[in-house]
C-alpha cells in the first residue's frame, strides 16, 4: 500500500508543476503590483480584479478578442462545413479520383508549415489577402483531420440512410443537412473544439500576414504588448488571463473530449 | 398488364456474374417472393429494381416504362430495408414526411397523408416519438407506413422480418399478408427464409447463383421442382434425393447391389431406365408405412435415429450410404438398426437427371428423346 | 413459364444513358469536396510547387523582374555562418527535446495508467494535458517571469537545490534549454495522452498473464508493454521531431522583447524556422529564405523517410 500512496503522491506532483505556470498567470494578475517581484514567491491569489479592468479598458482589448472571435467563428463555420462535404464525398460516393483525394488530402499534413510561410507570404500578396479578415479565415477554411474524422464517421452510418433519401428523391444537399450532419454531432463537436483551439492561439501567421493593429487577434496584440510592457509583470499577466480565459473555459468543461479527440479515441462513435 | 417487367437483366462485378439472364414479371396485385441463398443475387436484383444499383444489361420495365437510367425517386417504388433504415434522430411523423418535405409538399397534405397511412397501421399514437423508443415490429411498421406514404406504384422488401424474433416474425408475417390484401399494391420481396416465400407469395422465384432457377405458384414449386436445389431447399426436412442405378425393374443406390429394390410395374418405366444417371426424389412427409399399393416404391431404410417433435416424429436412416429422413405421424416404436420399408406412392416421387440437376419430364405424358442408354 | 416476357417490350431497342445520367453522381462527388480541395491547391500545394521555383530564381516581391539563378542563392547561403548556426541551432534544439519528451511522456504514462489497485489519473491526466492547449504567447509571459535571473522561480528552485543561479534566457548557453524546458512542458500532455491511449488498448490478460508467469517491473515493461507500445513510440518520435524542428512561436515570444530581437542572445536562439522568418520578413531576403525553406522541406521529408525505415526494421506491429 506503501507504492500505492507514493504513486498518487507523485500523480499529485506532476499535476502540480505543470498546472502551476497557468495558476500564476491569475495569481499575479490579480495580486496587489510588485507580487512577482517577491521572494519567496506569492502563492495565494488575491482577487484584485482593478488591474484586469484597467488593461481591458486603456488598451484596445475588446477590438483584440473581438479580433479573435470574429477570426476563430469563421473559421470553425468555414472548416465543419468543408470537412462534412468533403468527409461525405469520400465516404459515400464513388467518382474517379476519389482514393486520389483522400491521400492528397492526407499530404497536407506532411507539408512542413515553416518552409511554406515564404511562398505563402508571396501568393497572399498577390492575391491581395495580407492585411484582411478572409487572409487570416480562408487558408485556415479546410482541415485534413476535420475531413478524416468526417469520413470516419459517415463510413459508420447504414448505406440503407442514404438509400432511403434516394428512393424518396430527397437531394444530397438535403439529406446532408438534415439527416446526415446531425446524425454526426460528435464528429461536429471533436471539429468544432479542435479548430477553436488551433485558431484561437493562431500567432505565427497573423505576425507575418497583418500589419495592421486593428485586425491583431489577441495572441500577436499581446506579443507587442509584451515588448512594450517588458516587466509590468501585473499587467502582462492581466492581458495574458484575457487571452488565456476562453481557452480555459472551454477545456474546462469539454476536457475529457477534447483528450480523447486528441488521443484519435472513440469520439467518432454514432449515438 | 404487369406493373413489373424484367427481362434479360445482367449485372457483372468485376468480372463476375451476380446475376445472369434474370427474367420475370410481376402482375397488378401480385405478392412475388424471391427465395434462395445469401450471395444468390437476390438482394442486388431488388436493388436494381429500385435504381439504387445499375444492371450491366437488359431492362426493367415500371408501369409501362423503360427504367433503366432512371434515378430511383423517378420510379415510385416503396422500399422497406431489413434494417429499417429510420432516421433516429428524427421523430415517427418526421421519418413518414422527410421525403414529402423535401419534395415541397404542401404541409396540410402531408399531415394528413402520414396520419391516413399510420391510421392504417396503427402507429398513430407513435407520431410523436424517436425510432428509440419503439419495439422491433413498431419499427418494422414504421418503414413500411415510409414506403407506403409515397404511394407506390410497388413494393420493394429486402428481408423485412429477419430482424424480428421468431414469434414476432409470425404475427408480422399474417399481417403484412393482411395489409397486402387490403392494399393490393404488387410487391417484391425478398427473403432466405422459405417458410416466409412460401407463405406470403403468390408467386415464388427460387434463385441461385445468380439465376432464377424457377418461377411459380408455392404449389408448383413444392410439387415440381424444376432441379434438385428447388426441391431441396423447400421444405423441411428437406426432399431426400438419391442417384439412382436402374436396371429392368430394379433400383439401387448407385454402386450399392446390396440395397437393391423393385420397382412398380409402371408403363413409363423404361424411359427413367435410359437416361444415363437419375436421382430419385421424395418428399420426407410422402412415405407411407401402412398399406402399401402395388403403385409405391418400397425402400428399405435402414434407422438411425429418431426425432420427437410432438405432432411427428422424424426419422433418420439410411439406404446403402445414402443418409434419408422421413416423417411419420403415428409413433411406432423403433430401434436403431432396424429396417422399415418405406412405401412412396408412383405419384410423390421426382425424377432428376442427376448430371443437371434438372427434372425429367413428366413420365406418363411426355415421351424421352435423346437420352442415352442405360449402362446396366 | 417460359412466356414471360409480353409482346409491348419485346421490342425495345438499348437505351443508351445520357451523359448526365452517368456523371450526375461524380458531379455531386466534386462539388462536395470542392471547398477543400480548392484551399489545399490554392494555399498548401502551390506554394509547395512555388517554393521550388523560387529558390532557383533571384526575385524581389517588389520587382515583376525575376531571372534564373541556379543554385546561387544556394551558394550564397552556404556562405554564411547564421546559416550553419541556425541548422546546429536546430539540431541540438530537437536531439534534447525529442528523446527527453518522449521518454518523459512514457515515465508519465506509467505513472497515470490504470493499473492493479490504481485507478487511472484522469484529473492529473487532463492537467498535464492542460499546457498543450494553452496559447504559447500567453502562457510564455508566466515563463519569461519564472526564467527571471533575480525574482524568478527557475532560480529559487536551483537555490533550494543548492546549485548556482543561472541567467536563463539572458545566458548564451542557457537560453536555448530555457525555450526547450518550455517546449516540454507546453507539449509533454499531448504526447503522454497518446501513450495512454496505447496502453489502454493493451489487453488486460496480457498483463495478468504476464504477471502470473512470475515477471515485474522492469520485466513486465521490457517484455510485455514495450513490443505494444512501440509503434506510438515511433509515432511520437516522428510527430514530435517534425514539430519541433519548426518550432518558432515560443522562441520568438521567449527570446525576443528584452533580449534583444528574437534568436538571441548572440544568435545562441536562433533556429532554422527564426532565420527563415527574419530573412523574408525582416530583412526581405525572399529568395534566401526560400532557399533555406527548401533546405527544410528537405530535411523533414527525409527525417520522416528515415524514421519510417528504420521503424519497419525494429518496430513490433500487432
Amino acid at each position: 500500500m506503501k507504492r500505492t500512496i507514493l504513486v498518487y503522491l507523485l500523480r499529485v506532483f506532476v499535476a502540480s508543476l505543470f498546472a502551476m505556470p497557468v495558476y500564476w498567470v491569475f495569481v499575479i494578475a490579480t495580486s496587489y503590483h510588485g507580487a512577482a517581484y517577491q521572494l519567496p514567491p506569492v502563492w495565494r491569489p488575491l482577487f484584485h480584479w482593478k488591474p484586469l479592468v484597467f488593461v481591458w479598458t486603456h488598451t484596445p482589448w475588446a477590438r483584440y478578442v473581438f479580433n479573435s472571435v470574429f477570426i476563430t467563428a469563421t473559421t470553425i463555420v468555414f472548416v465543419v462545413v468543408t470537412s462534412a462535404f468533403a468527409g461525405y464525398a469520400l465516404a459515400e460516393i464513388k467518382f474517379p479520383g476519389n482514393t486520389l483525394y483522400f491521400y492528397a488530402m492526407l499530404g497536407v499534413m506532411m507539408l512542413p508549415q515553416q518552409a511554406l510561410l515564404v511562398p505563402q507570404y508571396v501568393l497572399m500578396y498577390h492575391l491581395h489577402l495580407l492585411n484582411s479578415y478572409a487572409g487570416l479565415i480562408i487558408p485556415f477554411g479546410a482541415s485534413t483531420s476535420g475531413i478524416f474524422l468526417f469520413r470516419q464517421f459517415f463510413l459508420k452510418l447504414p448505406v440503407s440512410y442514404r438509400e432511403v433519401a434516394r428512393i424518396e428523391g430527397v437531394s444530397t444537399l438535403t439529406y446532408l443537412r438534415r439527416v446526415a450532419i446531425p446524425l454526426a454531432r460528435p464528429a461536429v463537436a471533436t471539429t468544432v473544439l479542435l479548430t477553436f483551439i488551433s485558431s484561437w492561439n493562431q500567432f505565427q501567421w497573423p505576425l507575418i500576414m497583418t500589419n495592421s493593429p486593428s485586425l491583431q487577434p489577441i495572441e500577436l496584440a499581446l506579443s507587442h504588448y509584451m515588448q512594450a510592457y517588458q516587466s509590468n509583470w501585473r499587467d502582462l499577466t492581466s492581458a495574458a488571463l484575457i487571452a488565456l480565459s476562453p481557452i480555459l473555459i472551454v477545456f474546462a468543461f469539454t476536457q475529457r473530449h477534447i483528450v480523447s479527440a486528441v488521443a484519435g479515441g472513440d469520439v467518432g462513435q454514432k449515438e | 398488364m404487369s406493373i413489373i417487367t424484367v427481362q434479360n437483366l445482367h449485372k457483372n462485378f468485376g468480372g463476375t456474374h451476380v446475376l445472369d439472364d434474370i427474367n420475370f414479371q410481376v402482375a397488378e396485385g401480385e405478392f412475388l417472393t424471391i427465395v434462395g441463398p445469401s450471395g444468390c443475387g437476390k438482394s442486388t436484383l431488388l436493388r436494381i429494381l429500385a435504381g439504387l444499383e445499375r444492371q450491366t444489361e437488359g431492362h426493367v420495365t415500371i408501369n409501362g416504362r423503360i427504367v433503366d437510367h432512371e434515378p430511383p425517386y423517378l420510379r415510385n417504388v416503396g422500399m422497406v430495408f431489413q434494417n429499417y433504415a429510420l432516421y433516429p434522430h428524427m421523430t415517427v411523423f418526421d421519418n413518414l414526411a422527410f421525403g414529402m418535405m423535401a419534395r415541397r409538399v404542401p404541409r396540410p397534405e402531408i399531415r394528413k397523408r402520414v396520419v391516413e397511412v399510420a391510421n392504417l397501421l396503427g402507429i398513430e399514437q407513435f407520431l410523436a416519438e424517436k425510432p428509440k423508443i419503439l419495439s422491433g415490429g413498431q419499427r418494422q411498421r414504421v418503414a413500411m407506413g415510409r414506403a407506403l406514404v409515397r404511394d407506390p406504384v410497388i413494393f420493394l422488401m429486402d428481408e423485412p422480418l429477419s430482424n424480428l424474433d421468431a414469434l414476432l416474425r409470425e404475427r408480422m408475417r399474417m399481417e403484412l399478408r393482411h395489409l397486402h390484401e387490403k392494399l393490393h399494391i404488387p410487391t417484391i420481396y425478398v427473403t432466405h427464409d422459405q417458410t416466409e416465400a412460401m407463405t406470403l407469395a403468390d408467386r415464388i422465384a427460387v434463385m441461385k447463383d445468380g439465376k432464377v432457377l424457377q418461377v411459380g405458384t408455392p404449389e408448383q414449386v413444392y410439387h415440381e421442382p424444376q432441379t434438385e436445389f428447388v426441391a431441396k431447399f423447400l421444405g423441411s426436412p428437406p426432399m431426400n434425393i438419391v442417384p439412382v442405378d436402374i436396371a429392368h425393374n430394379r433400383i439401387l443406390p448407385v454402386n450399392e447391389p446390396g440395397y437393391v429394390t423393385t420397382l412398380p410395374d409402371r408403363p413409363d418405366l423404361s424411359k427413367i431406365s435410359r437416361v444415363s444417371s437419375v436421382s430419385l426424389g421424395f418428399r420426407p412427409e410422402a412415405v407411407k408405412f401402412v398399406a402399401p399399393s402395388h403403385d409405391d416404391l418400397k425402400i428399405p431404410m435402414l434407422v438411425d435415429a429418431i426425432e420427437t417433435l410432438g405432432a411427428r416424429y422424424h426419422v433418420h436412416g439410411h439406404w446403402g450410404r445414402t443418409p434419408l429422413t422421413v416423417v411419420m405421424n403415428e409413433y411406432r416404436p423403433l430401434k436403431r438398426g432396424q429396417s422399415l420399408v418405406c412405401a412412396i406412392p408412383w405419384h410423390q416421387l421426382h425424377w432428376f437427371n442427376h448430371e443437371t440437376e434438372s427434372r425429367l419430364p413428366k413420365l406418363a405424358t411426355e415421351p424421352f428423346t435423346n437420352l442415352v442408354g442405360s449402362p446396366l | 413459364m417460359n412466356h414471360i416476357v409480353p409482346s409491348h417490350v419485346e421490342t425495345l431497342e438499348p437505351i443508351k444513358p445520357k451523359i448526365w445520367q452517368r456523371w450526375r453522381e461524380p458531379l455531386v462527388g466534386y462539388g462536395l469536396i470542392l471547398p477543400s480541395l480548392w484551399i489545399f491547391l490554392v494555399f498548401y500545394y502551390g506554394p509547395a510547387l512555388f517554393l521550388l521555383y523560387i529558390s532557383f530564381f533571384h526575385w524581389s516581391i517588389f520587382q515583376n523582374r525575376s531571372s534564373f539563378v541556379g543554385l546561387h542563392n544556394f551558394v550564397i547561403l552556404f556562405h554564411q555562418p547564421i546559416f550553419w548556426q541556425s541548422l546546429l541551432n536546430t539540431g541540438y534544439f530537437v536531439v534534447a527535446v525529442v528523446p527527453v519528451t518522449t521518454l518523459l511522456a512514457i515515465a508519465l504514462a506509467l505513472l497515470l495508467r490504470e493499473a492493479a489497485g490504481l485507478r487511472k489519473g484522469k484529473v492529473a491526466q487532463t492537467l498535464v494535458f492542460l499546457p498543450h492547449v494553452t496559447p504559447v504567447v500567453a502562457t510564455s509571459i508566466i515563463w519569461v517571469w519564472i526564467f527571471n535571473p533575480n525574482f524568478g522561480l527557475a532560480n529559487v528552485v536551483l537555490h533550494l537545490l543548492h546549485l548556482p543561479s543561472l541567467l536563463w534566457l539572458s545566458s548564451v548557453h542557457w537560453a536555448l534549454p530555457s525555450v526547450m524546458i518550455y517546449t516540454i512542458w507546453h507539449s509533454l500532455g499531448l504526447y503522454t495522452v497518446l501513450f495512454l491511449a496505447g496502453l489502454a488498448t493493451i489487453p488486460k490478460h496480457v498483463l495478468e498473464a504476464a504477471q502470473v508467469d512470475g515477471a515485474r517491473g522492469w520485466l513486465t515493461f521490457r517484455r510485455v508493454l514495450w513490443p505494444l507500445v512501440s509503434p506510438i513510440t515511433f509515432f511520437v518520435i516522428v510527430l514530435a521531431s517534425i514539430t519541433t524542428m519548426q518550432t518558432f512561436s515560443q522562441i520568438y515570444t521567449l527570446t525576443g522583447g528584452p533580449h534583444g530581437g528574437a534568436g538571441g542572445p548572440a544568435f545562441s536562439t536562433t533556429t532554422d524556422s527564426l532565420l527563415i522568418y527574419q530573412t523574408a520578413f525582416l530583412y526581405l531576403h525572399f529568395s534566401l529564405a526560400s532557399a533555406m525553406s527548401l533546405i527544410l522541406f528537405v530535411l523533414i521529408l527525409g527525417l520522416t523517410l528515415i524514421q519510417k525505415l528504420i521503424a519497419d526494421r525494429f518496430v513490433f506491429y500487432r
